[in-house]
C-alpha cells in the first residue's frame, strides 16, 4: 500500500523538480509521438477506425508490456540513471521510427499495394515496439525514481503528472504545431524537449556523461532535420517514379501532389483523390444526376470540386454551385494547381458538410455527394438517414441526390451487396424513387420525381456534349438491364444506415477485409485468449483498474465519435476533447490521492459504481443531445463535461488502486499502469474496430456498463480482504 | 511446473499459434473443399465434371491444365480453387454454374478486329490461377464456385441463351476461363455446331497441350500480357512470363485470331525499355499483325495507392510499339482518344472510327482498306 502525501504544487528540492519535469516531458513526448506515428501509419495504411483501433491497441499493449517489464526485469543501477538513459533514447526514437514508417512501407511491401489486416497488425507491432517498450519502461522507472526521492504516493503522482503532460502536449501539438510546423521539425522540437529533460536530470544527479550524450543526440537530430529534410525524403520514397510537387500533413490527412508525364495526382493518406484529365470520373459523378432534372439552376457539390466537376455542372447553365469541402488545404491546392474553381458562380465553403447542410438557407435542385466510400465513421455520417433527412430539407421539390459507391464490375459479392443494399434502402426511406446507374462506380440517384436510366439518350435530348457520358460509351439497354438486375439482388431487409448505428461503415469494413484471405477473427480469438489469461492473474483491484482502462479508451472513443456525429468534424474541437480527457485523468488521479485517505477500498468501489451509472446514462444523454439540435452551445459543453467526468472517475480509480495494493511503488505502479494500458488497448480495439460498427453507440454503452458492473461487484464482494490492507 | 502453470503455458502457446496462423494465411486454407453443392460421398455434385489433363503422382493428382501444376491430395483444392481431388479423381467444380452472365459489345473484351459491332454472350465461373494485385473481378476470381451465387446454365443452355439473345459469339471471360476449361470447351463445341463463334478472354496462363486442344474450337482470343518481366509477373500477378509468351505463339500457330492487351501500371509495367523489348519480341515472333491494346490503369482492389496511368505514357508506349513494327496499336480506357480508331497499316488512313463501343465510320470492305485495297488483318464478318 502506498501512502499519499504532498502535492505537485508544493516546494520541492531541485532534484525532485527535475524528476517531475521529466515526468511532464514523458507525457508530452508520448502523446505527440503517438499522434504523429499513428497519423503517419494511417497515411500509408488504410485509414479507417478499424486500423486506428489496431494501432492504438498495439501502442497500448506494447507500452503496457514495457511497464510490466520494468517491474519484473531486474535492471541494475539507480532508477534515475535509467530514466536519463531512457529519455536519451526517446530523443532519437520518435524521429527514427517516423522515418522508418515510409522506409519500411516501400521496402517490405509492393509499391502501391494495400497492406492486409494481419500484415498491419504484425508490422506495426514490430515498428512500434522500440518506442513503446521504452515509454512503458520509462513510466515504471519514473515511479521508482520519484519514490526514492522521498515522494510517496509516487504511482498516482507520476500518473497524474504524465496525464497532465499528455494534455499539454496534445493541446500544443494539435492546436499549434500541426498548423505551423512540418512533422520532422515538430519531432526535432520534441527531441530537444526530451534532451533538455534528460540533461537537466543528469546534471542534477551528477551524470555528466549522460548529459553530454543527450546534448549530442539533440544536436544530431536537429542537424539531420535541417540539412536532410527527412520529411520530403520520406514522402518521395512512397511515390517512386513520380515527382513530388507538394506535401503537407494537415489535420485532416497527409496531402501529397505528384506529377508524372504531365498528369498531376492528388493523394490523401496515400489514396488517390483525383488525377487531372479524368473525364470518366468527373462526368459520371455529375451527369447521371444532372440529366434527371429538367432545368437545374442551383447545385450543391459536396467534395470533389477540384477534380473538375464544376466545369461539368456548368454545362447545364446553372447560376449557382455551392461547393463544400472540409479540408481547406484541398481548396488551396485546387486553386494553385487547376482552374477548376475560377468561375464566379462557384461558391466555396470550407466546413463540415453535414453542418453546412443543417444551417444553409439555400435550396438546391441537385445535390452531388462526391465523398469517398463510407470507410470511416466520419464519412459514414454523409450516408445516414439523418443526413438524408436534412439533405431533403435543402432540396427544391423534385430535387435529385446522387451518391457514388465503388463499382463491382460483373458480380456482386455478398459484402458489396450488403453495403449497396443498405444505401439503397436508406435512400428509399426518404425518397420516393431510387435508381442505380452502374458504371466505373455505381451511382445511386434519389428523388421524389421520376428518374430515367436511359442516360445516353438524355444527353442527346438535353444537348449535353460529353467525352464519356454519351450514347457511344453508355449503352442504355445494357445500363437498364444491369440496373434492374442490380436492384433485384439487393436485400430488402438490409437495415438503414444511421448515425448511432453505422451499418454502412460496418459493411464497407467487411468489404475491405474480404480483399485478404485469412480471417482476422482468429487473431481476435488469440488476443482474447491472451487477455483472458491476463485477467485470470488479476486480483479484484487490479481487475477493476483493467476494466477502467477498457472503459477509459472506450468512453473517449464513444464521446469523440458522438461529438463528430452531432457536431461535425472540427479538428480543434476534437483535439480539445482529447486534451480534456487527459486533464481529467490528471485531476482524477490527484483527487484520488486526497480523498478516502482512511478507506481507499470504499472509495474504489464507489468510483466503480459511478462508472456503471455513467455508462448507463450515456445513451440517454446522447439521444437527448441528438434530438435537441446541434447548434446549441450546451451540446458542446455537455460533451466536454461528460469527457471530463469519465476521465476523472478513471483517474481516481487508478490512484485509489495504487493505495490499496501492497508492494513497492515501482511494482504496484508498473503493474497497474500496465493493466490500465492493456485494458485501454482492448477498449480501443474492440470498440473502434468491432463493436461500434457492429452494434452502434447505444448498445456499446450498455455493454460497457455491464463490464464495469462486473468489476464493481467483484470489488464489492472482496472489500473485506482489502480493507485489512488500508492505511 | 504446476498444473496451473502448464495450462497457462499451453493457452499462451495456443494464442500465439492462432495469431501466427492468421499471419501466414494457413487458417484460411485448412478447410477442405468438397466438390459440387451437396458434398455427398457418392455424388460429386451436379456442377462437377471429371477434369481433363491430369497425372497421378505419389503426392496426389497433378493438374496439368496450367503452369501451376498443382498436386492435389484428397479433398484438397488447387490454387485456382475449382479443381478438387475427390476420391482419388480430379474434378472441376466449375461446370454449368457460372456466376456472371452478361451480354457485352465485342469491343469490350477488347476485340477490335473481330466481328465489330456484334455482341458477345459472356460467361464466367469463379476461380483464377493467378492472383493479380489489381484484379478488376476479384470477387469472382479469388474465390471458388462454392463461394459465389451461381446460375444453373449447362453448356447446351448457354448456347440456347446465346441464340435467344441474338448474340454472334460466346465469350469465356471475366474471371479466368482456363480454370473452367471443361465447361468452356464443351460449350464451345456445341456453339460451333450452331455456327456461333467462341471468344477466349484470358491471362494466357495455360499449358500447351490443353491450349492446342482448345484452339480447335476457339475463334478469337484476347490475352493479357501483363508485363514483359518475370519478376513483375511474380510480384504483381503471382505467375511467370514464359508460359504466357508461349500461349501467344501457340495461338498464332493454330491460326486463332489473337489480340493482346497490356495494362500499363505506373511503377510496375510502364518502363519504356520493357515495353520496347516486349514489342520487339512480338514482332520477332510473327505477331506484328495482332492488335495490341495499351490499357489505362485505374487504382483498384489491392493496388489502391497508385495514380492512374498518364495518357502521355500510353501514347509513348503506342509510339514505341508502332516503331517496333506492331501494325495496329490501340489505347484503351481513355474515352475520345484518337488511338481508339483503326488506321490502315499500308496507307495510314483511318479506316474505322470508333467511339466507345460504336463504329461511326467503316472504310473496310471485305477485309480490305477502301482507300488503298490493302488487307486489314482480322475477322470482319
Amino acid at each position: 500500500m502506498i501512502e499519499a502525501t504532498g502535492s505537485p504544487g508544493e516546494q520541492l528540492p531541485s532534484r525532485q523538480r527535475a524528476l517531475f519535469a521529466a515526468v511532464l516531458v514523458s507525457g508530452i513526448s508520448a502523446v505527440v509521438t503517438q499522434v504523429i506515428l499513428i497519423r503517419e501509419l494511417i497515411s500509408v495504411l488504410y485509414g479507417n477506425e478499424f486500423v486506428v483501433g489496431v494501432l492504438l491497441a498495439n501502442w497500448m499493449v506494447l507500452t503496457g508490456a514495457g511497464s510490466l517489464l520494468g517491474r519484473r526485469v531486474p535492471v541494475p543501477g539507480q532508477p534515475t540513471r535509467r530514466v536519463v538513459l531512457l529519455l536519451f533514447v526517446s530523443v532519437i526514437l520518435p524521429s527514427a521510427t517516423t522515418f522508418l514508417v515510409s522506409y519500411g512501407r516501400i521496402t517490405a511491401f509492393p509499391p502501391g499495394a494495400m497492406i492486409g489486416f494481419t500484415d498491419i497488425v504484425f508490422s506495426t507491432l514490430v515498428l512500434l515496439s522500440p518506442y513503446c517498450l521504452v515509454s512503458g519502461f520509462l513510466f515504471t522507472s519514473l515511479v521508482q525514481a520519484v519514490s526514492e526521492c522521498s515522494s510517496p504516493g509516487s504511482p498516482a503522482l507520476v500518473y497524474s503528472w504524465e496525464a497532465l503532460g499528455s494534455a499539454v502536449g496534445g493541446l500544443l501539438f494539435n492546436l499549434a504545431a500541426v498548423h505551423l510546423l512540418p512533422t520532422f521539425t515538430t519531432l526535432a522540437l520534441l527531441a530537444a524537449i526530451n534532451g533538455l529533460a534528460a540533461i537537466l536530470l543528469a546534471l542534477r544527479f551528477g551524470y555528466r556523461l549522460q548529459a553530454a550524450l543527450s546534448g549530442l543526440g539533440v544536436l544530431g537530430i536537429v542537424i539531420v532535420v535541417l540539412a536532410a529534410d527527412p520529411g520530403t525524403v520520406a514522402k518521395q520514397m512512397l511515390f517512386p517514379g513520380q515527382a513530388l510537387v507538394f506535401h503537407a500533413d494537415t489535420p485532416y490527412g497527409a496531402l501529397v501532389v505528384t506529377e508524372q508525364s504531365g498528369q498531376k495526382n492528388i493523394f490523401e493518406n496515400s489514396m488517390l483523390l483525383y488525377s487531372t484529365g479524368e473525364p470518366v470520373a468527373n462526368e459520371e459523378s455529375v451527369h447521371y444526376a444532372m440529366l434527371q432534372h429538367p432545368a437545374p439552376t442551383s447545385v450543391l457539390l459536396i467534395s470533389g470540386g477540384i477534380a473538375g466537376t464544376p466545369k461539368e455542372v456548368l454545362k447545364y447553365g446553372v447560376t449557382r454551385i455551392d461547393y463544400v469541402e472540409l479540408n481547406p488545404w484541398i481548396i488551396a491546392l485546387g486553386r494553385k494547381l487547376t482552374d477548376a474553381l475560377s468561375d464566379p458562380r462557384i461558391h466555396i465553403i470550407t466546413e463540415d458538410p453535414r453542418m453546412f447542410i443543417a444551417r444553409t438557407p439555400e435550396r438546391y435542385d441537385v445535390a452531388l455527394i462526391n465523398v469517398p466510400d463510407p470507410s470511416t465513421v466520419q464519412i459514414n455520417r454523409m450516408y445516414t438517414v439523418e443526413c438524408l433527412r436534412k439533405l431533403k430539407n435543402v432540396l427544391n421539390p423534385g430535387g435529385v441526390v446522387s451518391y457514388g459507391l465503388t463499382g463491382v464490375s460483373e458480380y456482386y459479392g455478398s459484402q458489396a451487396r450488403r453495403l449497396h443494399s443498405t444505401l439503397y434502402n436508406t435512400l428509399a426511406a426518404e425518397f420516393r424513387n431510387v435508381l442505380v446507374v452502374p458504371g466505373e462506380k455505381n451511382y445511386f440517384l434519389a428523388s421524389d420525381a421520376p428518374l430515367r436510366s436511359d442516360v445516353g439518350k438524355l444527353t442527346i435530348e438535353r444537348g449535353i456534349n460529353n467525352t464519356y457520358v454519351n450514347p457511344h460509351y453508355i449503352d442504355d439497354r445494357s445500363v437498364q438491364e444491369r440496373s434492374r438486375g442490380i436492384i433485384k439482388t439487393f436485400e430488402k431487409t438490409a437495415p438503414l444506415n444511421q448515425d448511432f448505428l453505422p451499418v454502412a461503415y460496418f459493411h464497407q469494413l467487411e468489404y475491405w477485409l474480404a480483399y485478404f484471405r485469412g480471417s482476422p477473427w482468429i487473431s481476435g480469438m488469440g488476443a482474447a485468449l491472451l487477455l483472458g489469461l491476463i485477467v485470470a492473474r488479476t486480483n479484484p483491484v487490479s481487475f477493476g483498474v483493467l476494466v477502467d482502462g477498457f472503459a477509459a479508451s472506450s468512453l473517449e472513443i464513444i464521446l469523440i465519435i458522438a461529438f463528430q456525429i452531432l457536431y461535425g468534424y472540427v479538428f480543434e474541437a476534437v483535439s480539445l476533447l482529447i486534451a480534456l480527457f487527459m486533464a481529467g485523468l490528471a485531476i482524477g488521479s490527484y483527487a484520488g490521492r486526497r480523498l478516502s485517505r482512511a478507506q481507499p477500498m470504499r472509495g474504489f468501489i464507489v468510483v466503480q459504481f459511478c462508472l456503471v451509472l455513467f455508462c448507463l446514462a450515456l445513451p440517454l444523454v446522447l439521444i437527448l443531445l441528438r434530438d435537441a439540435g446541434t447548434d446549441l452551445f450546451a451540446v458542446r459543453g455537455m460533451i466536454a463535461i461528460m469527457v471530463i467526468v469519465a476521465a476523472v472517475l478513471v483517474g481516481m480509480a487508478f490512484s485509489l488502486g495504487t493505495r490499496i495494493l501492497p508492494g513497492s511503488a515501482g511494482s504496484v505502479g508498473g503493474t497497474l499502469y500496465g493493466l490500465d494500458l492493456i485494458g485501454s488497448a482492448a477498449g480501443a480495439l474492440l470498440m473502434a474496430s468491432v463493436l461500434i460498427p457492429l452494434v452502434g453507440l447505444i448498445a456499446v454503452s450498455w455493454i460497457l456498463a455491464g463490464a464495469c458492473l462486473i468489476a464493481a461487484v467483484i470489488a464489492l464482494l472482496n472489500r473485506s480482504t482489502y480493507a485489512t490492507s488500508e492505511c | 511446473m504446476t498444473k496451473r502453470d502448464f495450462i497457462k503455458t499451453c493457452s499462451l502457446g495456443m494464442g500465439g499459434v492462432a495469431c501466427g496462423l492468421t499471419r501466414f494465411g494457413i487458417a484460411g486454407g485448412l478447410q477442405p473443399l468438397l466438390p459440387g453443392q451437396d458434398g455427398s460421398v457418392q455424388n460429386p455434385g451436379k456442377w462437377s465434371k471429371e477434369a481433363l489433363f491430369t497425372a497421378e503422382t505419389p503426392g496426389g493428382i497433378k493438374c496439368l491444365k496450367c503452369p501451376n501444376c498443382c498436386i492435389l491430395d484428397r479433398n484438397r483444392t488447387g490454387r485456382c480453387r475449382n479443381r478438387v481431388n475427390y476420391e482419388g479423381k480430379l474434378y472441376s467444380i466449375a461446370y454449368g454454374n457460372p456466376c456472371a452472365v452478361h451480354i457485352d459489345p465485342i469491343e469490350k473484351k477488347p476485340l477490335f478486329h473481330f466481328l465489330p459491332s456484334t455482341r458477345a454472350f459472356s460467361i464466367a465461373a469463379a476461380g483464377c490461377n493467378l492472383a493479380c494485385l489489381n484484379c478488376q473481378n476479384w470477387q469472382i476470381s479469388q474465390v471458388s464456385p462454392n463461394e459465389t451465387e451461381n446460375v444453373d446454365l449447362m453448356p447446351a443452355a448457354v448456347v440456347g441463351e446465346c441464340l435467344r439473345s441474338g448474340c454472334e459469339s460466346i465469350a469465356y471471360t471475366y474471371s479466368e476461363p482456363t480454370t473452367f476449361y471443361e465447361y468452356a470447351y464443351d460449350t464451345a463445341v456445341l456453339a460451333r455446331a450452331k455456327e456461333i463463334k467462341n471468344v477466349w478472354k484470358s491471362n494466357g496462363y495455360i499449358s500447351e497441350q490443353p491450349l492446342r486442344k482448345l484452339c480447335k474450337v476457339i475463334d478469337a482470343a484476347n490475352i493479357d500480357l501483363k508485363s514483359f518481366d518475370d519478376g513483375t509477373y511474380r510480384r504483381l500477378n503471382g505467375g511467370t512470363l514464359a508460359p504466357v509468351l508461349r500461349t501467344l505463339q501457340v495461338f498464332r500457330e493454330e491460326g486463332v485470331w489473337l489480340e493482346i492487351t497490356n495494362l500499363v501500371i505506373p511503377g510496375w509495367s510502364d518502363d519504356p525499355e520493357m515495353i520496347k523489348r516486349m514489342c520487339q519480341w512480338l514482332c520477332a515472333s510473327g505477331l506484328q499483325d495482332c492488335p495490341l491494346h495499351f490499357s489505362r490503369f485505374t487504382p483498384l482492389y489491392k493496388l489502391a495507392h497508385l495514380p492512374a496511368t498518364p495518357v502521355a505514357t500510353l501514347e509513348a508506349a503506342r509510339d514505341a510499339a508502332i516503331k517496333a513494327g506492331i501494325r495496329y496499336v490501340y489505347i484503351g480506357n481513355v474515352p475520345g482518344h484518337l488511338a481508339e480508331n483503326t488506321f490502315c497499316h499500308h496507307c495510314h488512313r483511318q479506316v474505322l472510327e470508333r467511339k466507345g463501343f460504336a463504329i461511326l465510320q467503316n472504310a473496310i470492305e471485305k477485309g480490305a482498306c477502301k482507300f488503298c485495297g490493302g488487307r486489314i488483318p482480322g475477322i470482319w464478318t
